[in-house]
């Protein structure tokens, strides 16, 4: 019995010692409301960010996770911008797969394979070239129209959750969530949640701005 | 009215015309055991991973898609209507673009395939009655009775043949006995389908290719991991 009580106590203090670290890290760790200030600073900090970036290279990974599915899907590759709207999307590993932008035409390398079509032709592609570019250009965030914005932040990140209103996308994603970088407003993160649950988190590192970028990085061979 | 008649029974008649069943085969009963390998039709597809991630492409008629397919098995089922039946595997198949976008989340079990989620545009009765016959003979889950073995020449292939319901099969295995190079088989005559298995990698095939002449739809797989 004594025993009991002494294993209880030591329990009930453990758990307190638990309690008292794991608190303050979860509310700091907690998303907030942003307030109306903070929402236009941060629309003028990507605006401002997007006019003086000529040209953004990064490295990505990209994470699908499933419902019922414990196993994540886990790609990585590179990611390059260039002013206006030049774009290379590229999957290094496990696979390699290729998908660049042009202006208005898409090129998609697939297993040395090469498809070339209008981005206006290709829904999905013309969503996530919307996304991608309206995130790094921060148009996405002014995109009244086509998306109801919620911004939240933490300690780390300013957060945009977008829920699109147009009804074909909303078949496809229910939230985008874009976490900028509160260091540089920079997108750290990008998140697509799907209606069946399944999400698709693709994770920026390495960001580089304003490198020199030959053209020729948007063509494919 | 008189044209559309005569396009129904045109189609008919082609896609009875659609034969699965390999060409050249000589009965030959004495196969059972060649070379001491005991052939289980339609297990041998070596689904006995757990987790399968493949490089995919889809075609259908014009339509082109890509991106990455995953065979889980998942905890088995024990019906228990009917025990008898035994404990049924269940499988879950997705299909999602390289981006991440899930084209379509089904679950397959024997006796169904249900779709969690899909595309709009591939949400069609028709098509996946078509992918339960294509997953069911993939992924090996009938239990085929009635059994018979053929020699096929001039390759000397080792050809078994089985029925399941109304799903008729035929594996066409090296002559050996210990590869299984393409499955074929139908349920109705809108489902043949045939599926070969290349390029084996340590016992398992590093690319399989779906097709299904009837609607034009090929899916090709090349593995990138698995788990046992």
């Amino acid at each position: 019995m004594h025993s009991i009580q002494i294993k209880g106590h030591a329990l009930c203090i453990i758990s307190a010692i638990l309690i008292a670290l794991l608190i303050p890290r979860q509310s700091l760790s907690q998303n907030k409301p942003m307030n109306a200030m903070s929402v236009e600073t941060l629309k003028l900090q990507v605006t401002a960010l997007s006019r003086n970036s000529q040209t953004i290279s990064s490295d990505f990974v990209q994470e699908k996770m499933m419902t019922m599915i414990t196993e994540k899907i886990i790609t990585r590759g590179k990611f390059f911008f260039k002013k206006e709207k030049m774009l290379r999307w590229e999957y290094t590993e496990p696979f390699s797969y290729l998908i660049i932008i042009n202006n208005d035409q898409i090129s998609v390398k697939d297993e040395n394979k090469v498809n070339h079509f209008n981005v206006q032709s290709n829904k999905i592609y013309l969503e996530i070239n919307k996304i991608i570019l309206g995130s790094i250009q921060g148009t996405l965030l002014n995109d009244e129209k086509n998306f109801k914005s919620i911004f939240m932040e933490n300690e780390s990140s300013f957060i945009v959750l977008l829920k699109p209103l147009a009804p074909k996308l909303k078949e496809s994603l229910t939230d985008v969530v874009i976490h900028f970088d509160r260091r540089d407003f920079t997108v750290s993160q990008i998140e697509m949640l799907e209606p069946g649950g399944d999400r698709t988190r693709i994770t920026f590192s390495g960001k580089k701005f304003n490198q020199p970028m030959a053209d020729e990085k948007f063509l494919v061979h | 009215m008189k044209n559309s008649w005569f396009i129904s029974i045109f189609v008919l008649l082609f896609a009875g015309c659609v034969s699965v069943k390999p060409a050249k085969l000589t009965r030959d009963p004495s196969q059972i055991t060649r070379n001491n390998v005991i052939h289980q039709p339609l297990q041998v597809i070596p689904f006995s991973s757990r987790f399968l991630l493949f490089k995919a492409s889809l075609d259908i008629k014009k339509h082109h898609l890509t991106g990455l397919l995953v065979i889980k098995r998942m905890d088995s089922l024990i019906d228990a209507g009917n025990p008898g039946r035994g404990i049924r595997p269940v499988y879950r198949i997705v299909f999602a673009n390289e981006i991440g976008m899930t084209f379509f989340d089904l679950e397959l079990t024997c006796d169904s395939l249900k779709v969690i989620s899909c595309f709009e545009s591939l949400n069609k009765k028709a098509l996946m009655k078509i992918f339960r016959t294509d997953f069911l003979l993939l992924t090996g889950m009938d239990t085929m009775t009635e059994k018979r073995f053929y020699t096929q020449s001039p390759t000397n292939n080792l050809v078994v043949f089985g029925k399941a319901g109304k799903l008729k099969s035929w594996q066409t295995f090296s002559p050996s006995g210990d590869t299984l190079i393409k499955t074929s088989g139908k349920s109705t005559i809108a489902d043949p389908v045939i599926i070969s298995y290349l390029k084996y990698e340590k016992g398992f095939p590093t690319r399989i290719t779906v097709e299904n002449p009837f609607i034009s739809m090929k899916l090709t797989m090349r593995l990138l991991n698995r788990k046992p």
